[in-house]
């Protein structure tokens, strides 16, 4: 009741604004329970990730094998792989790798394609035809294959997996950024702005940007569960991070001559690929129902 | 007699765990053959009330009314969220009020088989095209609706709406979208159309002038409610604050004033 | 005209493009190709007289037109692990991969089209979220597990479906000479051979059917709910157009358009796929021969089978674009 009052209040200050413009995003997302739960899932996959050494019941590369492929029990909760160890602590360092592979994709992707979709809508017609051009034709290449190719060729591991990916995974961003800032550029503060004097670089960092990142967050989000199963799918043909760092890709792949007896190894990591995927497809659902629920048909 | 007979209607929409009242206590009686005008802004409720008496209401609404009863007839709340027929609706924007991949001719015979007439089609297509003053009704009748004018394209869309044969024709911002000389024609036609074939007409508008000038009476809307209601003749004399206010916002050519003045919506007591 | 030259240079320089990157890929590899050829023993003269006759003294540029004559030329080197050109390899497997894939667009678009219909009509039931769910579900899943759930389930727990492979190993010897098993068992009449070949086809098209299905439903709502806000569609109502002739007569029509273009783009996602899914299956296509050429890092097969692949995604796109231009009538407009 007290944050009631708080909310119906004129906000004080730009910051208080923005804190109670967070404060109403935030009751809008949690509305949808299921949008809700999932964060509050890759929250705790985050502190799994950070706290795995503690979390882990055993060492993920303890092989031993005499213990191979044992079922499920209460010392090995999800059994153990072909080389003795334990599937749920491999599952648990697993969270760090996928973590990793995301937000280094993030920190490649996103920067360079929201500018280059900026500089396309606000920079006029040549550059927005040459750049969409350009985005056009990376749009219509096979990107997984292109990206395996890639992989082969560098030799795979972490890095060569990331930039893969990277390489065609920017031009969805640049899409969005440029629409967005083309129906900004518009509005009528932007030219009021203009009128003042202000330069480009400035209205592009503080007018264009913020009001291009929400759509963008939204696209992010939904990207990053794509990747998962990407990075995943190159863990599966051995083309991933190399073993021994756990990936759940590779993990699905070496259960896979055990299949008929020793299921487990193969489902746990397809599993959790699986739930992480769909935790993050429901918070871009959420998310998208906060910034603009029209999108929804 | 009375065509619409309809007493204390409420229309609401459940709204992130608020009600809104979109139109509150309406009781509305048109009088068969009148031509009426519905004058309000956007919000105020008209749209939902036509769209109601024409049974096409969006799902998510909850319609309550103490009597509602069309041609005489009384109809149930079920009843009433069901399309009725005998009452047709011309649209703001015939550029988007028209299947745009379906041409003229398929539309308009379409009406007709939905009527029960299958026969000839191709010429009272021809026929209804002409009765709305279309001088090249065979050009027209093959062409797709974006590759007609404004004012072209409301005819069709009269055209159209005639070969349902209505009784009540009701006119959704006729001529919002048209150049304002052939505002005038369609205000005509549709004022003909309807002496002609005997219709009830109700023009929708926020344009008071020309309400005044094609309507018999006029009823003005505001947030969900009916507010006033005269002769159109007698509107520039309404008592009614919200009325004068309208009126008073209308620049005049005879009248240059240094400021327009605006709406204080404060003073309007429901 | 612009539209259709505009298109044409796109489609030229998206090929370009591919080459380009398939050619400084090709360079990257990371064994030495003039050892590869003449051996690890050679002495510097043999080295240095095969580096020339490769044309790797020349200068990048040149060194790229070269691989551009070769390409259109058909030429795309040899398979090392299968000791015949790669040109070859390709055409031997293609088919095998082209039947999987249409197969499960079939599957795909038209359960996904009927599924997106009966959502968008009944938005905000509990029908729109089960086939929200579903789609969801189908878009979280990855693709190689779930091919190893069903195999799981269906073939080593029910017995229902026969397992990877083709077909079985009885009917190995069989020579479908357009490699396309299916049809051409059907159209010799060889009806054994066609059944024990649709009964192999049914679990890897139920895995990428599935894939396709929840893109195509998902799209298929939104086209359907955006389009019936539209004024004609209340215009219909007001005429008395009944609800099911609303999405017949005038919804689809005018999604027509887009919705094949997702569909033909959806096909693009389906090879992709393939990749993934083939090893699950043993399916003898170009998803299979890929894998095996980027685990032995055979770069010739890798690079030829990445292009075809680059090329049939530009041709779905020219293909789309066509399709925009030529079927709806007002792009026709502009013709005028």
């Amino acid at each position: 009741m007290i944050k009631n009052s708080t909310m119906t209040e004129i906000p004080k200050s730009s910051y208080d604004a923005q804190k109670k413009k967070i404060y109403r995003n935030w009751i809008v997302f949690s509305s949808n329970k299921i949008s809700l739960w999932s964060f509050y899932f890759l929250v705790l996959l985050i502190l799994v990730a950070s706290f795995a050494s503690f979390i882990a019941p055993h060492d993920p590369a303890n092989v031993d094998l005499s213990l191979r492929l044992q079922e499920p029990s209460s010392v090995y909760l999800l059994g153990t792989d072909e080389l003795g160890r334990d599937i749920l602590s491999r599952l648990i360092f697993g969270v760090r790798t996928t973590i990793y592979i995301v937000v280094l994709i993030i920190f490649f992707t996103v920067p360079l394609g929201v500018a280059i979709g900026i500089i396309a809508g606000y920079g006029g017609k040549w550059i927005d035809r040459i750049l969409m051009r350009l985005t056009d034709i990376f749009l219509a290449l096979p990107r997984l294959i292109l990206a395996l190719a890639f992989v082969a060729a560098m030799g795979p591991g972490l890095l060569s997996l990331v930039v893969a990916i990277s390489l065609t995974a920017w031009t969805s961003y640049a899409r969005i950024a440029r629409s967005e800032t083309i129906l900004i550029r518009k509005e009528n503060f932007v030219k009021a702005a203009q009128l003042q004097g202000a330069k480009p670089f400035y209205i592009l960092r503080h007018y264009v940007l913020p009001l291009c990142l929400p759509s963008v967050i939204v696209r992010l989000t939904y990207d990053m569960a794509g990747v998962i199963l990407m990075a995943a799918g190159f863990g599966f043909l051995g083309l991933g991070v190399q073993p021994p760092v756990p990936e759940w890709g590779t993990m699905v792949a070496s259960g896979q001559p055990y299949l008929l007896d020793h299921w487990w190894v193969s489902t746990a990591p397809g599993f959790a690929i699986f739930i992480t995927s769909l935790a993050l497809n429901f918070v871009g659902d959420g998310l998208r129902d906060v910034i603009d629920p029209r999108q929804n048909y | 007699m009375n065509i619409i007979d309809l007493k204390n209607f409420t229309l609401s929409i459940a709204q992130q765990e608020k009600t809104n009242l979109i139109v509150q206590g309406v009781s509305l009686s048109i009088q068969n053959g009148e031509i009426l005008g519905v004058v309000g802004e956007s919000g105020s409720g008209k749209t939902m009330l036509m769209r109601f008496l024409l049974g096409v209401m969006p799902q998510n609404m909850t319609a309550s009314f103490d009597s509602f009863s069309f041609l005489g007839s009384l109809i149930s709340l079920e009843e009433s969220k069901n399309v009725r027929s005998d009452i047709a609706m011309v649209l703001q924007d015939p550029k988007t009020s028209l299947n745009p991949v379906l041409t003229v001719e398929d539309q308009i015979k379409e009406a007709f088989i939905l009527k029960g007439d299958k026969d000839n089609l191709d010429e009272k297509v021809l026929k209804t095209l002409q009765e709305v003053s279309i001088q090249d009704p065979l050009r027209v009748a093959k062409s797709y609706p974006f590759e007609l004018s404004g004012g072209m394209g409301q005819r069709v869309m009269i055209a159209m709406m005639l070969a349902l044969k209505p009784k009540l024709l009701i006119a959704d911002e006729p001529t919002s979208s048209l150049d304002a000389h052939v505002q005038r024609q369609i205000l005509d036609l549709l004022r003909d159309t309807a002496k002609k074939n005997g219709m009830t007409l109700i023009i929708v508008s926020h344009d008071l002038p020309l309400i005044s000038a094609y309507c018999h009476r006029v009823i003005v809307m505001y947030k969900g409610h009916i507010v006033d209601s005269c002769k159109a003749q007698d509107l520039s004399k309404s008592k009614h604050p919200y009325t004068k206010g309208l009126l008073r916002c209308l620049p005049k050519l005879n009248d240059p004033r240094k400021r327009l003045s605006i709406l204080k919506r404060e003073e309007i007591d429901l | 005209m612009k539209k259709v030259f505009s298109s044409v240079l796109v489609t030229v320089l998206t090929l370009l493009g591919l080459l380009v990157i398939t050619f400084f890929i090709g360079r990257k590899i990371p064994i030495d190709p003039i050892l590869s050829v003449v051996g690890e023993s050679a002495s510097p003269e043999i080295y240095e007289k095969a580096r020339i006759s490769m044309g790797l003294h020349l200068p990048v540029y040149e060194q790229f037109f070269l691989y551009l004559k070769k390409i259109i030329g058909g030429d795309f080197g040899y398979s090392f692990l299968t000791s015949r050109p790669v040109l070859e390899d390709l055409a031997h497997v293609f088919s095998a991969t082209i039947e999987l894939a249409t197969f499960s667009l079939i599957f795909g678009v038209s359960l996904g089209i009927f599924c997106g219909i009966w959502a968008a009509k009944s938005y905000g039931s509990w029908v729109d979220k089960f086939v929200g769910g579903v789609s969801l579900v189908g878009y979280s899943i990855p693709v190689f597990w779930f091919g190893l759930l069903l195999l799981l389930i269906f073939y080593f727990g029910l017995g229902w479906f026969p397992g990877p492979g083709r077909i079985s190993i009885y009917y190995q010897g069989y020579d479908a000479k357009s490699g396309f098993l299916l049809f051409e068992s059907l159209f010799r009449g060889d009806f054994d051979v066609f059944l024990d070949a649709l009964h192999h086809i049914i679990l890897p098209t139920a895995v990428l059917g599935y894939f396709n299905l929840s893109y195509i439903a998902k799209m298929t709502r939104s086209l359907v709910l955006t389009e019936m806000r539209k004024p004609y569609i209340l215009t219909a109502r007001v005429k008395g157009v009944s609800s099911s002739k609303i999405i017949w007569k005038h919804i689809i029509p005018n999604i027509r358009v887009p919705l094949l273009s997702v569909v033909a783009l959806s096909y693009g996602g389906l090879l992709e796929g393939t990749v993934l899914t083939e090893t699950v299956f043993s399916w003898p296509g170009l998803g299979s021969y890929l894998v095996n050429s980027l685990k032995n890092v055979d770069m010739n097969a890798i690079l030829g089978a990445t292009f075809l692949t680059g090329v049939v995604f530009v041709g779905l796109h020219t293909l789309v674009d066509s399709i925009n231009y030529l079927i709806d009538p007002r792009a026709k407009n502009d013709k005028k």
